[in-house]
């Protein structure tokens, strides 16, 4: 690294919910290689008070955790939830039949003071996990500001940034992480894509350089920024890291039989499009086809109801497909050691991790044949079209037989490059500082 | 001097003007308040889209009133048929010209006569006609049904029947007045004997200070150091021609840069960009709306601008905008086809002239950017010739002979 301040924002990590993964996990492993370095220093974004605050890496590295101890809590975390619960309370504390009996006039300042006070509990948990650090950031001239995270979350951060920037000449490095919101809207819930949209164009609009996972993901920025007719900021495109951290204890995840089983891991959502791999499992049922057990690794997200319902409930594949929630890394470990091989049926991916993580584990992994999906792997793994149940099938039936799996996985040992998070680290700064040093030019 | 008693007959009301229809008729009553003998103006309209009226005007019945809500786009014809069609508003004008008994009518645009020549004719009146256009209606009318889907056959007829009606007229007035050489044209295709040129233009800039903090205020609060002003009502040409010459794509402007679109016209922006896609986003992080502004708002904004946007691509007449950007000598950034009528301004200092859509968006960078240049003693005179008083003296001329 050269002499300039690298600030990393940890915002998002800050305020994160449970284990790493996708956008976290990449956060996280970046910010750690960054921690190695002295002129790296870490803030999150208040977006209260709309100020940038210095934190030290270590208040997001995740505790260790020791079996039968639970993490302690201060005073000051049970006089908040005092407080929250307090709040939470005030507004359902009127009872169905009270509230009938009200003047129909009172009945939407009831709604607003519970909503007021809902609003305010997610406020307060927020804050709870801020830091106490009151230590405000001071941007000196070319420092490099890192933002890796979804800072969607808190779009005011760009405002306050190109405050700064308007000021001192500092430098921005945004990670673009993909553009499936704006260019394919339909996977998401209302106003979010358009809110997606005006975030990255707001930060597209102030950044230096842009970070970015694969060919595909690059592609559709360029789009973006022409179609816009915005300065297209330098693009820089890395791989990112494939290892997983394998803990020392591999772990089975309880409930399972000794079934064999094919894998597949991500959110339930319907871009993953988990609906796929239900119809090629329902065709195989009515050609008396029989399949391995199919495992979901993966917390269920948007849009997916109706399709957990009939997973759930179909009496022709109950048995066929299990669905894991909550799987820690250790199980993880486990599943990816012993599964036959993985599935990744996603319609639109801005880099597809699970296909890396499965290959890193030497295993295969069948994938959609669209976006960045073919990138990792090139020809090493099969691909069929995100939208043909027959094609999933046939590459399922195809390497269910432990002769044609195990010519691949040999060539997945022998030909799959697997990439560490260092690597990553150094791709991206060589991108920083080749673009900082041809701007001084 | 115009030594005759004067009734100019429209089809909307002139007492608070805010559409280009509007202000070039409140200028032309203006002008005869000054020189006629007696002026009256009426309107027929639809009480429902004007709220502002002046006692002579007279609002259509609500019968008529039903007809216009299930062809919205026919309103002017039903208002102008109404003078002779609707009891209500019939009673009215041969009241009126019994009374006042006019020496001359002024029909502006062909809508009025519609109805006015048989009740002319029952009352056995031979007034002079003059044929006050301000489009070649019938082109125009066919971009904004097409525009707003009427159906094809529907749409045919109705416009061979504008377009006969037009021609009719033509033939039967003493002097028709056109906004602009082409019309003036059209005018002499269709048979009109005696035409006269009557650009549009406006009134001297002049807002007040009030109005001008007001706007100063809102500006720093939404943190915008610099805006391009499109000013248009909300009629469809316009917002097609501003989608054909600027589109969506403005995502050159800087965060403290804004689009301002000022009057009805960011209805339909609105209307257009409803429906989430990436450059209606995008759009909406540059582009700020006003609404509807009324005359002594709208010098102020005019009066901020950084720069003037004139995206015409279609439409006969002249563009009044064109004349309110030339006047506060702001810098202007236009189709060539928006100085029609004002051909010889086209190489005026702070004129960015664009064909295309790329060629627009570089030409307003470029204005953004640039500083404004001043005018020469000569240039200064010669823009008043945009100022109303101007623009209609010559016609006014033209009457006094009638």
């Amino acid at each position: 690294m050269n002499n300039q301040t690298y600030w990393i924002d940890l915002t998002d990590l800050i305020t994160w919910k449970g284990i790493h993964t996708g956008i976290p996990r990449v956060i996280y492993n970046l910010a750690k290689e960054y921690a190695k370095n002295e002129n790296a220093r870490f803030f999150y974004f208040d977006n209260r008070k709309h100020k940038f605050f210095e934190v030290d890496f270590t208040i997001v590295i995740p505790p260790t955790p020791v079996k039968g101890v639970k993490p302690k809590k201060n005073i000051e975390h049970y006089r908040v939830h005092a407080i929250i619960k307090a709040k939470h309370y005030y507004g359902r504390a009127v009872s169905e039949e009270t509230r009938r009996k009200l003047n129909p006039l009172l009945k939407p300042l009831l709604r607003k003071s519970y909503l007021a006070s809902k609003s305010m509990k997610e406020s307060f948990q927020d804050r709870l996990r801020m830091p106490t650090s009151r230590i405000e950031v001071s941007f000196k001239p070319d420092d490099v500001i890192v933002i890796m995270g979804a800072g969607w979350g808190k779009p005011e951060i760009i405002p306050a940034l190109h405050k700064v920037k308007k000021l001192i000449p500092i430098k921005i490095v945004h990670f673009v992480h993909d553009l499936i919101p704006i260019y394919h809207p339909q996977f998401f819930g209302p106003g979010f894509p358009k809110a997606y949209t005006e975030y990255i164009f707001d930060a597209l609009t102030i950044t230096d350089i842009v970070i970015t996972n694969s060919e595909a993901s690059k592609k559709d920025i360029i789009k973006f920024c022409e179609e816009a007719c915005m300065k297209q900021p330098p693009i820089i495109k890395v791989r990112l890291s494939d290892t997983i951290h394998i803990p020392e204890n591999v772990k089975e995840p309880e409930g399972l039989d000794d079934r064999d089983f094919i894998m597949t891991v991500g959110t339930i959502e319907v871009r993953k499009n988990h609906r796929l791999l239900y119809q090629s499992y329902k065709l195989a049922k009515q050609n008396g086809v029989t399949l391995p057990k199919l495992i979901i690794v993966g917390r269920p997200g948007w849009l997916v109801e109706d399709l957990l319902f009939e997973i759930q409930n179909d009496p022709e594949t109950q048995d066929d497909i299990v669905i894991l929630n909550g799987i820690h890394d250790s199980q993880l470990a486990w599943l990816y050691e012993n599964c036959l091989f993985t599935v990744y049926p996603s319609v639109y991916e801005g880099w597809g991790m699970p296909i890396a993580e499965s290959l890193a584990y030497g295993k295969l992994c069948i994938a959609s044949n669209t976006s960045s999906m073919t990138e990792i792997a090139g020809e090493l793994i099969d691909y069929f079209s995100p939208y043909d149940p027959v094609g999933c099938l046939e590459a399922i039936k195809k390497y269910v037989k432990p002769d044609t799996r195990k010519s691949r996985e040999v060539a997945i040992l022998a030909g799959y490059k697997s990439q560490s998070w260092q690597t990553t680290f150094k791709e991206i700064q060589l991108g920083i500082e080749n673009n900082l040093t041809t701007e001084r030019r | 001097m115009v030594n005759k008693k004067v009734l100019v007959l429209g089809t909307y009301p002139i007492v608070k003007p805010l559409h280009g229809g509007q202000k070039r008729v409140a200028a032309i009553y203006r002008k005869y308040q000054q020189q006629a003998k007696a002026v009256r103006y009426v309107a027929v309209y639809n009480s429902v889209a004007y709220a502002h009226a002046s006692k002579n005007d007279i609002a259509v019945s609500e019968e008529t009133l039903r007809k216009i809500e299930k062809s919205p786009h026919e309103e002017d014809v039903l208002c102008g048929r109404a003078i002779a069609e609707d009891k209500k508003v019939r009673e009215k004008i041969e009241k009126l010209l019994r009374s006042f008994r006019p020496d001359i009518i002024q029909v502006e645009q062909v809508y009025p006569y519609l109805g006015l020549e048989s009740v002319v004719d029952n009352l056995g009146m031979k007034p002079i006609i003059i044929n006050s256009t301000h489009n070649v209606e019938h082109e125009m009318k066919r971009e904004i049904y097409e525009s707003t889907g009427v159906p094809k056959e529907r749409r045919l007829k109705q416009l061979a029947s504008i377009k006969k009606n037009e021609e009719h007229l033509a033939k039967m007035a003493s002097l028709s007045i056109a906004v602009s050489g082409n019309d003036a044209g059209v005018l002499k295709k269709m048979g009109a004997k005696n035409v006269i040129l009557a650009p549009n233009g406006i009134d001297p800039i002049l807002p007040a200070e009030t109005n001008r903090v007001y706007w100063m205020r809102k500006f720093e609060m939404l943190g915008i150091d610099k805006f391009a002003l499109f000013v248009s009502s909300a009629h469809i040409p316009n917002w097609m021609g501003f989608v054909k010459a600027v589109g969506f794509g403005i995502g050159f402007l800087a965060p403290e840069e804004k689009l301002v679109l000022a009057g009805g016209i960011g209805d339909l922006a609105r209307r257009d960009t409803a429906k989430f896609s990436p450059l209606h986003a995008v759009f909406w992080k540059r582009a700020i709306t006003t609404g509807r502004l009324e005359e002594g708002r709208l010098q102020a904004l005019l009066s901020l601008a950084e720069v003037v946007l004139l995206p015409v691509t279609e439409g006969g007449g002249s563009n009044l905008k064109t004349a309110e950007a030339l006047i506060t000598g702001k810098k202007i950034v236009a189709t060539p086809y928006a100085f029609r009528a004002y051909e010889e301004f086209m190489d005026y200092p702070n004129v960015y002239l664009a064909n295309d859509q790329v060629s627009f968006r570089s030409a307003l960078r470029k204005a953004l950017d640039s500083a404004p240049k001043p005018f020469n003693q000569a240039q200064n005179k010669a823009i008043e010739k945009v100022l109303w008083d101007n623009c209609l003296q010559e016609a006014m001329e033209k009457v006094a002979t009638l």
